[in-house]
């Protein structure tokens, strides 16, 4: 444990359909959520990673928060729990579906304003469904606390967190004072795998459940009334493959044969 | 050895008082050999972590294994060069060390008390059954000598203990015969029985060596001999040597032949029941292995036998078998956690292909650390970013390809076959198997099955997308939970529709179905492809009429062959068919080399100089064939891909087993 004291971790999660599983209705192009297992963001699941590898090395306690439509499924929040969370918080609200940015952000800065104390938190970069990359800077702001986006590595100093940010050209190493959010992505770590009795084990661990009334919203507000953003449709545009044959024997004949038919397609400009 | 019965008074040591401190030679040898044997032996308290499996058998089977393995050496006798060395060097040991036996009690016990061997034909017999046995000693010992120190094999690592064993095994057996000379001498008797001890005497006499100097040079050697001996019996806990008292005895209690199914550390459902699930799998240090496992490394004896057939060694990964058990072997007395930097990459360079295993002259078995370890690994999170991926998928998708498992309906339908929620008589199930859905190549497999099944009037039903991965990678991974988790959905699912009978085309499937499932509660009947179409052939109920013009050679799959002993019926298969003639690769049946997919490796790279594939189709292609033949998909897309990676040679075509015999009953592509 460091000298500078126990820290705690607020890590906010979202609980996503699983993106690679995912297939558009044929007809209509719209995704088939139907069957499709839900799961945690990636860049969540490194988020966690992160504020559980702080706290084997400070000590204190990670807490993971979520806004989820429903209860989510309870083997993700187990999970959560056995990657090495110690507690979790559930904010259910059956309009979060429709949530945008804005009022997940200050939906989570409500809850998060509600315990009792943290020194620090971390969102994935975005999430693995929406991927608007809003959430962490519009809580930050809402929380008035200093953000550092595309957080590659975490050292601490004291009350002061020195932050590697990657940059398309350059990385930049900035101390900041805590309290503060950090957003990670994957470069970050390897999030751990944890087994399936791990998973189960972490049962013993505790979960509370909010309404958006017990954040000190009032009754009749949803997440989704909460959204400036108005989701008109999602669909996968069709794809249609040309499927163009190119005859010939040998591999010499056939390389001629791809490259006229690139130049004819005007793929190629020679 | 040679020092026979001292009937000179001169040279009776008993007589001049020399026999008391042999005595307390021997017992404090004996006492050190003991108190070795417990120091090894004695770990920490055995953990539950690791099951003892399936290692025993009646005691009739345990004799006869004995047998086969300890006394005739059946695995040492297939391989000519150990042969040569072994055979005379045990045999020499066993009949001189019975003579040595035989003598000490007619010298220090009849004897005394008046009694005597008697001195007839079978005596002079005795002594010449001894010379012999010790010459062939002796020259075994030269031989390993020479293979050591000129030779070098490459699993004999340069080892100067190994060495200095031989060296007083060879003063052992020569002083020997120059003292049984020297006796033949000093006493001026001539007994040219003793083949041995008569030539040396002779030499002696042409030596001209003063009597008294030979009584001096007599008592010298007796004392080396005997030291040496007794020495050798202190220390043998610590040596390879150990052996001959760990080898008998780990043939006794290990199972004779790799098994497929992997021991089960665990029941998910009974833990779900009691709510506890802190069980630890794996074994992090050697107390975590179980008191069989621990014998199973003091029984290796160094033959390298099992290097020699892997296929991870082979290909330049950081895994020997031989390698992995002399580390866990060093710290078998220890239970500090074990240092995992030696450990890692060897472990997760495993195929799982049970070749070390089947090949152990002592019935080691080197894949039941591996699988420890894994376990641990898994516990531990050192699982790095591709078996963590592999694992997710098997999570989240139920399949290690992480695609959708919903396409299975749509499979269904386009191969014809009903699903459950479908009101068809159906026969068996026919388990697709996750390559077979989502890898369009394997999808021929099923494809070419599904006719043949046709042909011989068989109804197959699917499961569609109620089939889920039937665990293998996990387990092989050593994500032992999740293994039990799909294979208890799995379980739950051939319950709910009454399956009874289970076809699959995937030897990983079949041996986990066969031999896995059965333990978790499964009372399911479970055959694979080639058996299927062989009982067909043999009932009539398919004929194979149009020629199928190839010269074919059969690649087994490890896990159809070598574990589950299935070698013959693809062959029937294949016989049965016009115009194909079979031509067995240099390694075929139960000791064919693996396609490198086994133990989960078709799933993630482990780093390595060549790949497995690669190898085996240089053996294929070796054959001049012109198909290579499969049986299990990872096979085919392992060596298929082997092919197209291997610039030289004719382009071998690379197929199933179900689309030779489609092609055959004129249902497949003409190939």
């Amino acid at each position: 444990m460091s000298a500078a004291g126990p820290l705690t971790i607020v890590v906010c999660i979202k609980v996503c359909p699983d993106t690679a599983q995912l297939r558009a209705d044929p007809r209509t192009g719209a995704p088939r959520l139907d069957d499709v297992p839900q799961r945690i963001g990636t860049f969540d699941e490194n988020a966690l990673e992160e504020a559980v590898r702080l706290k084997e090395q400070h000590g204190g306690k990670v807490v993971v928060v979520t806004l989820a439509a429903g209860a989510p499924p309870p083997e993700l929040i187990l999970k959560a729990l056995a990657i090495g969370a110690d507690e979790a918080h559930v904010i259910e609200d059956d309009s979060a579906g429709g949530a945008d940015p804005l009022a997940t952000a200050s939906i989570l800065a409500a809850a998060l304003s509600r315990l009792e104390h943290w020194d620090l938190v971390i969102c994935g970069e975005g999430s693995l469904d929406g991927y608007n990359r809003q959430v962490g800077l519009r809580l930050a702001e809402a929380l008035e606390i200093p953000v550092l986006t595309h957080a590659t590595h975490v050292d601490r100093r004291g009350r002061e967190l020195i932050v590697h940010r990657a940059l398309e050209d350059r990385t930049v190493l900035v101390a900041a004072a805590l309290p503060l959010l950090l957003t990670v992505g994957q470069e970050i770590n390897q999030p751990r795998f944890p087994t399936v009795l791990q998973i189960m084990a972490a049962s013993r661990k505790p979960t509370a459940s909010w309404r958006l009334a017990d954040l000190g919203f009032a009754e009749g507000e949803t997440a989704a009334g909460m959204s400036a953003v108005t989701t008109i449709g999602v669909f996968a545009p069709p794809e249609e493959r040309r499927r163009i044959p190119i005859p010939g024997s040998g591999a010499r004949e056939v390389a001629r044969g791809l490259a006229r038919c690139l130049f004819e397609q005007g793929l190629v400009k020679g | 050895m040679g020092w026979s019965s001292a009937s000179s008074p001169a040279l009776d040591f008993r007589a001049n008082g020399s026999a008391l401190p042999m005595y307390v030679l021997f017992v404090v040898c004996l006492a050190l050999f003991l108190v070795g044997v417990w120091r090894r032996l004695r770990v920490p308290a055995p953990s539950a972590a690791s099951t003892a499996g399936n290692g025993s058998g009646k005691p009739g089977r345990r004799l006869a294994r004995l047998l086969e393995f300890a006394i005739l050496q059946r695995r040492i006798l297939r391989r000519r060069s150990s042969a040569w060395t072994h055979l005379p060097i045990f045999w020499g040991f066993v009949v001189l060390g019975l003579g040595s036996l035989t003598i000490m009690v007619d010298g220090y016990v009849l004897r005394p008390l008046g009694l005597d061997l008697p001195r007839g034909t079978a005596y002079e017999a005795f002594q010449m059954t001894l010379d012999l046995f010790g010459l062939a000693f002796v020259v075994g010992i030269v031989v390993a000598i020479h293979r050591r120190v000129w030779i070098r094999p490459e699993h004999k690592p340069h080892d100067n203990r190994a060495l200095a064993v031989l060296l007083v095994l060879l003063a052992i057996g020569a002083s020997g015969f120059v003292l049984e000379g020297l006796r033949l001498r000093l006493e001026d008797s001539a007994e040219p029985w003793a083949v041995a001890g008569s030539a040396v005497a002779t030499l002696i006499a042409a030596s001209r060596l003063p009597s008294d100097a030979g009584m001096i040079l007599y008592g010298l050697l007796w004392w080396t001999h005997v030291v040496a001996a007794f020495g050798l019996l202190a220390v043998a806990p610590f040596l390879p040597l150990r052996h001959v008292l760990t080898a008998p005895l780990n043939i006794m209690v290990a199972p004779a032949r790799p098994s497929g199914a992997l021991s089960t550390p665990f029941n998910l459902k009974e833990l779900m029941r009691s709510g506890r699930f802190d069980v630890k799998t794996g074994a992090a240090s050697i107390a975590d292995f179980s008191w069989r496992d621990r014998l199973g490394l003091l029984a290796c004896a160094d033959s390298g036998s099992c290097q020699d057939v892997c296929p991870a060694h082979a290909t330049g990964t950081a895994l020997s078998p031989m390698r992995l058990v002399a580390v866990l072997r060093d710290e078998v007395d220890s239970a500090e956690p074990l240092d995992r930097a030696l450990l890692e990459d060897a472990i997760w360079s495993c195929t799982l292909c049970g070749a070390c295993s089947a090949a152990c002259p002592t019935l080691v078995d080197p894949t039941r650390y591996v699988v420890e370890l894994r376990r641990d690994s898994v516990a531990a999170n050192r699982l790095g970013q591709q078996r963590t991926g592999v694992l997710a998928n098997l999570t989240l998708a139920r399949n290690p390809y992480g695609s959708n498992g919903a396409v299975r309906r749509d499979l269904a339908a386009q191969l014809g076959l009903p699903t459950p929620g479908e009101r068809r008589d159906v026969d068996m199930l026919y388990w697709i198997g996750c390559a077979a859905t989502f890898d369009s190549r394997v999808r021929a497999v099923a494809e070419a099955t599904v006719k043949i099944l046709d042909r011989a009037g068989i109804r197959p039903g699917v499961l569609g997308p109620a089939e889920l991965c039937c665990g293998d990678p996990a387990r092989r991974i050593g994500e032992e939970g999740l293994f039990q988790d799909l294979a208890f959905r799995n379980i739950e699912t051939f319950e709910r529709h009454g399956v009874k009978t289970i076809l699959t085309h995937c030897a990983h499937c079949f041996n986990t179905l066969h031999n896995e499932y059965r333990e978790l509660g499964a009372r399911v009947e479970v055959v694979h492809h080639a058996t299927l179409f062989r009982n067909l052939l043999d009932k009539g109920a398919i004929e194979p009429r149009r020629p199928v013009p190839e010269r074919a050679t059969l690649h087994d799959s490890c896990y159809a062959g070598r574990l589950n002993g299935a070698v013959e019926p693809p062959r029937a298969v294949l016989r049965s068919i016009a115009g194909t003639e079979l031509t067995e690769m240099g390694r075929s049946g139960e000791r064919a080399m693996c396609c490198g997919a086994g133990g989960a490796n078709y799933w993630y790279d482990v780093p390595r100089v060549e790949r497995i594939g690669s190898v085996r189709m240089r053996e294929a292609q070796a054959t001049r064939a012109s198909l290579l033949v499969t049986e299990c998909p990872f096979c085919l897309k392992m060596l298929e891909d082997a092919r197209n990676s291997t610039g030289d040679g004719v382009p071998m075509k690379v197929r199933d087993i179900a689309e030779v015999l489609a092609d055959a009953l004129g249902e497949g592509s003409a190939t």
